[in-house]
């Protein structure tokens, strides 16, 4: 039997030791911000938040938000690095995770994620399951249902989440008339067009200022391009196959001119035949 | 007499100066919640919802551990409690009247707590109209009630704690250690019957099972989503959640009588 | 009025420690009697007191007050108690406190007010009767217990200590209301080192050595002086330490 004074400095000693060989690791490796997020799963970080995991949430949100704020992207490629998307991605999931209602990481992970086309898929089902739980919302089945046709090419599921829109809205034509569209195969870039158009006008009527020129750019982008494809399309009726170059549409008169990619790079024709921009779409 | 020594309680805890630095507490934090809102880009009023309610459970929360257990304990080790109880004062009536006191203690800060929150998230609305979301305000009041139930429950659980602890410390921290575990055992029973047989073994099972209806459930009186998103409630969850802490309670007092009577006050 | 019967008691200190405070104390107080319980340190005066006010119970033994058990809480509805340093709530007024201590015992409002006025004013704490009781002296808060343990206007006082914390000013005053109970016709059961007021204020005194009653008499009757009786009984018990 240990005598009792020496169970407290042994105590002492057993969590000075796990004190250290805990903190040694961390100590000597100074990780960026986006690398330090807690490895939790999120369905251990609602027990552990217990009564607060809604304003953990809304502090998880933040926490990516104030970065989305501060952070640029990389120059080249106008995206975050692969890890940075790792980061917002987990942080957003642990933000819904901790609050399934909660608007704001479902709409970012829209805008900062799937536009930026990381894994699609799958943070399309995290929207889609946000669709669901926020019954009285119509923005999230819009978007789940814009995604999974534009994106992910799921025509069932897209009509389905655009139906859904369509009702918890009272039935908004807008979302109707995507939803028929969707149904008919329409072409991606004139809903993409549509798609923007409404986000547009929704932004300017909350005074997003920031968020109305962002997206008018990327309007601008769609256009130019959805030009060039009614001009791509003329060429294949008349000639029957695709065309190499731009310039040859504008040789051609089939278009007037080139348009002006509004983030100041190029279109061109890719090998499928798909009118893209040197500066991805963004 | 009953009422006496509530009303004694009470007095005690409102000349508490830690109830000032509580409630200023509460004040700061939800001015905070002002500041906030003009960073969140839609749901606005979920947000000040969950900051203002969840300022309002930890300023609560600060009340039992600080202001209850001291009245408690320093009753015990400074033998005030001799006045009483060298009167024809049955203990059991002593034991209720504190607890009645502690309770209206409660419900006075709670009562403050809500006007400061509604006030805030009134402010919130003013400012941001479009973005204030389905918070319900309504649900909002039903929430800090459920909040001050909740904590009427866990003054009960100290007093008891109180009574068998060699001292404040430790009574504060079962108290603490209560809240948290009941504020989780609700969604730990849920992962477990969610999850598929082989992943869990049967004594961890059980373990959750016992720990989840031993100890008080206190998911069942958060209703901060709830009112952040004024989701539908039904008027059975309400009246059962009622009837469990009205149980819990009477339960958890009688034994405090039982242990409260048997003591020695040495 | 008060019937102790072959009480014994024992403290557990620990899980092996066992501290015997009382063995077979067998002690009677008539009623309007003043009595004096005197003895060495941790010989059980206060245990007794306890034991009295169902504060402790006895491991045997049975201790009555007017014929009613000390378990029964109705038989302290004429008790007045001041515990040996007594603690009294200090956020409270010496008004307040005994409003509170008055309807602890039922009185009426109007009986508190009068009730309080007087014994303020015999303690001398008309001044300080609306100051927070945080603010006053040791002295003060005697007193103030003091007043608490008889608004009531209880049968039986029961004092542990009433002298202790209070300068001659204050011994004068307590002496004096001691007295005055005395003449009244109260019972009042004071435990006490100060032996020279036991002289002069008791009927009867009873010594307690290690938790034994080894001597109770009339004071009147008395030979010698009672220092030297308490110190003759006390060195036949023959006590090694002086606690």
């Amino acid at each position: 039997m240990l005598a009792r004074g020496l169970i407290m400095p042994l105590l002492a000693t057993c969590c000075g030791v796990a004190l250290y060989l805990y903190a040694l690791p961390l100590a000597t490796v100074v990780k960026p911000q986006y690398e330090e997020q807690f490895a939790l799963p999120a369905t251990v970080l609602r027990v552990v938040t217990g009564q607060f995991k809604e304003i953990s949430a809304d502090i998880s949100f933040l926490n990516a938000l104030t970065w989305l704020g501060g952070t640029q992207t990389q120059p080249d490629t106008n995206r975050y690095l692969p890890q940075q998307y790792q980061w917002l991605h987990q942080t957003f999931e642990n933000a819904i995770t901790l609050d399934p209602y909660f608007m704001d990481p479902y709409y970012l992970m829209n805008s900062a994620l799937i536009w930026d086309r990381y894994k699609v898929a799958e943070v399309n089902r995290l929207i889609a399951k946000g669709a669901d739980t926020r019954t009285w919302d119509a923005l999230l089945p819009f978007f789940a249902g814009f995604n999974y046709y534009y994106f992910l090419n799921n025509g069932d599921q897209s009509f389905y989440y655009l139906k859904q829109a369509s009702k918890r809205s009272g039935g908004n034509p807008f979302y109707d008339s995507l939803a028929s569209r969707v149904a008919y195969k329409a072409d991606k870039t004139e809903l993409a067009i549509m798609y923007l158009e409404e986000q547009i006008r929704e932004a300017e009527l909350k005074g997003l200022k920031a968020s109305v020129a962002h997206l008018e750019r990327r309007l601008e982008l769609l256009k130019g391009i959805r030009e060039i494809e009614v001009a791509v399309e003329s060429y294949r009726k008349l000639f029957g196959s695709s065309p190499k170059t731009v310039n040859e549409l504008t040789t051609l008169s089939l278009l007037p001119s080139i348009p002006k990619e509004p983030n100041g790079g190029s279109y061109y024709l890719d090998p499928t035949g798909k009118v893209r921009s040197t500066k991805d779409l963004k | 007499m009953l009422q006496a020594i509530a009303w004694i309680t009470f007095l005690e805890g409102l000349r508490n100066k830690a109830v000032y630095g509580i409630t200023l507490l509460a004040g700061l934090m939800m001015t905070f919640t002002v500041a906030l809102s003009s960073m969140i880009m839609r749901d606005v009023g979920k947000v000040a919802t969950d900051f203002t309610l969840s300022s309002a459970t930890f300023a609560a929360l600060l009340v039992v551990l600080f202001v209850g257990v001291t009245i408690l304990a320093r009753d015990m080790e400074r033998k005030t409690i001799y006045l009483a109880l060298s009167r024809a004062v049955p203990r059991a009536r002593y034991l209720l009247g504190r607890f009645c006191g502690l309770c209206l203690l409660q419900a006075a800060i709670m009562l403050l707590l809500l006007l400061a929150s509604l006030a805030t998230l009134l402010l919130v609305r003013q400012l941001y109209p479009s973005f204030f979301g389905t918070v319900s305000l309504g649900l909002v009041g039903l929430a800090h009630l459920f909040v001050l139930l909740q904590m009427w429950l866990l003054t009960a659980l100290s007093m008891l704690f109180s009574l068998v602890a060699s001292s404040s410390f430790v009574t504060f921290l079962l108290t603490t250690l209560t809240w948290l575990i009941g504020s989780s055992t609700q969604e730990v029973k849920q992962l477990i019957e969610a999850s598929s047989p082989e992943q869990i073994a049967p004594v961890v099972k059980g373990l959750v099972w016992l720990a989840y209806y031993l100890f008080p459930n206190f998911a069942l009186f958060d209703l901060k989503a709830t009112a952040a998103h004024g989701l539908a409630i039904s008027g059975q969850s309400i009246f059962f959640t009622l009837l469990y802490g009205t149980g819990y309670s009477v339960a958890i007092l009688s034994l405090a009588v039982v242990v409260f009577k048997h003591k020695e006050l040495a | 009025m008060i019937k102790f019967n072959d009480v014994c008691k024992t403290y557990r200190l620990d899980r092996q420690k066992k501290v015997t405070a009382l063995t077979g104390l067998t002690l009677s107080v008539a009623p309007h009697e003043v009595f004096g319980c005197i003895g060495p340190n941790g010989a059980g005066k206060s245990t007794t007191i306890k034991l009295l006010l169902d504060l402790i119970r006895p491991d045997s033994g049975s201790i009555t007050i007017n014929g009613q058990s000390a378990s029964n809480e109705a038989s302290r509805a004429q008790v007045g108690y001041l515990p040996e340093n007594p603690y009294i709530y200090d956020f409270l007024t010496a008004s307040e406190y005994l409003g509170y201590a008055g309807r602890l015992s039922g009185m009426s409002t109007a009986a508190i007010k009068q009730r309080s006025e007087e014994l303020l004013a015999k303690l001398k704490l008309e001044q300080a009767a609306n100051r927070r009781i945080s603010g006053y002296s040791k002295g003060m808060q005697q007193r103030t217990a003091i007043a608490a343990a008889l608004i009531h206007d209880p049968e039986l006082v029961v004092l542990d200590e009433p002298m202790s914390g209070l300068d001659p000013l204050g011994r004068k005053l307590i002496f004096d209301l001691i007295a005055e109970l005395k003449q009244q016709g109260k019972t009042v059961f004071i435990s006490s080192h100060v032996l020279t007021d036991i002289e002069r204020l008791c009927d009867r005194v009873g010594i307690i050595v290690q938790g034994s009653l080894l001597y109770q008499g009339d004071v009147s009757g008395l030979a010698i002086p009672l220092e030297d009786l308490f110190l003759r009984v006390v060195a036949e018990a023959g006590i090694s330490e002086v606690k």
